[in-house]
């Protein structure tokens, strides 16, 4: 299936700053994620990408193979930073992990407010990122950087794995977006 | 101000839920209803799907304006520029509105300034929420007015259970004590966030409980 196409239609008339709550399956979270990132790199200036499911090389190495343009996109790795030797620099910031919660808020604020143009941002993934975080704190956190993003103007993509997601911060993270997709 | 109804809407089925029409039409059915029983002013538990759950604000509030209300929209979801832009977009009058923009304060970012933004401090307790919300009202000229809080769930991220049930028992008591008891109050919680518990503390200031549904 062409998910390119289907999220093109899904997403046809929405403005650059909406916030869309993205589920899907774990059969089809790959490509899916992949289709999502070329959409919003298609639509935007610049993004910044928040990854807790693949290092900072791999992710790139992905997108690259994948014909996305990387020299738009500024990285937060959420998971290198303990395991290689990892510096800081060009377009990636190494996180402490996936329970920085406030790291990742201090990094993302700054980022957007130092982005011109129309910028995206984009969550990879929150399924992940519950595994680490008490759901309570995790929505707090999703709604403070969800606030700040309409503050700047920036919209983004929320990516989330079908049942597999705390079902009330779900809820909680889809209330606060614009728009719900399910593919 | 007796009364507190629960409208469920995750009933209506997720396929109608899709299609704006039947969406948009439902609400005005059951603001309809409200109007015509509740024009001296009610307590609403509104629960809406969280997939439309910000359309279901925006058609509540237009309704209301629409019926010759005016109101104070008390936004913890979102900022006021991001609220008073959508509602531009869907026709509202703004000059019926206040906003307490309570989002940007929890952030504690940079305050809006707009003649129609209430800004609050980042640390205001539910006590002084309440008398701002008062005082806002104080603002607007219209006989009818309604307080429409959105949400209750997002307030929950941020304060106590305890506290959350205080802002609907003090903004009772702080307008009937001020002889504003005709003020309809309106509380949103996304249908899936609704929790048992919560809606039993509030149904405490009601003679009555309706939850209404339309499909299966």
């Amino acid at each position: 299936m062409d998910y390119l196409a289907k999220l093109e239609e899904e997403l046809r008339d929405i403005p650059s700053d909406y916030i869309v709550f993205l589920e899907t399956s774990s059969d089809k979270f790959i490509e899916v994620s992949l289709a999502a990132i070329k959409l919003l790199a298609n639509r935007n200036d610049s993004g910044i990408i928040v990854s807790a499911n693949r290092p900072y090389k791999n992710l790139i190495d992905f997108y690259k193979k994948n014909d996305i343009d990387v020299s738009k996109m500024f990285i937060l790795d959420c998971i290198s930073k303990n395991q290689i030797n990892t510096y800081n620099g060009g377009n990636v910031v190494f996180l402490e992990n996936v329970s920085a919660l406030t790291d990742i808020s201090v990094h993302l604020d700054e980022r957007i407010k130092m982005m011109n143009g129309s910028k995206f941002l984009f969550f990879d993934s929150i399924t992940t990122m519950l595994i680490h975080n008490e759901p309570h704190i995790f929505a707090r956190f999703v709604h403070s950087v969800l606030t700040k993003m309409r503050l700047y103007g920036t919209g983004g993509l929320i990516i989330s794995l079908e049942d597999r997601t705390n079902r009330e911060v779900k809820a909680e993270i889809a209330q606060l977006c614009d728009k719900v997709i399910k593919i | 101000m007796t009364r507190v109804n629960c409208y469920s809407y995750d009933l209506i089925g997720k396929d109608n839920l899709k299609r704006t029409i039947v969406r948009r039409n439902y609400y005005k059915t059951f603001l309809n209803q409200f109007v015509k029983d509740h024009e001296d002013g009610s307590f609403v538990l509104l629960e809406s799907p969280a997939e439309s759950y910000f359309d279901a604000n925006i058609q509540s509030v237009d309704y209301l304006l629409n019926e010759g209300f005016e109101g104070v929209y008390v936004s913890f979801q979102r900022p006021f520029d991001n609220v008073a832009n959508t509602f531009i977009k869907q026709g509202i009058d703004l000059n019926k509105i206040l906003i307490i923009d309570c989002a940007t304060a929890l952030i504690s970012e940079k305050k809006k300034k707009d003649p129609r933004c209430v800004n609050i401090r980042s640390d205001t307790e539910i006590d002084e929420l309440v008398e701002i919300i008062h005082r806002s009202l104080q603002q607007l000229s219209g006989c009818k007015k309604f307080v429409f809080v959105d949400s209750l769930s997002t307030i929950a991220l941020y304060k106590s259970f305890s506290e959350v049930l205080k802002l609907p028992k003090s903004l009772l008591e702080t307008l009937k004590d001020s002889n504003n008891e005709n003020v309809s109050l309106f509380f949103n919680i996304a249908a899936e966030l609704t929790k048992d518990a919560l809606v039993e503390s509030m149904s405490s200031y009601s003679n009555e409980f309706i939850h209404l549904g339309l499909c299966t």
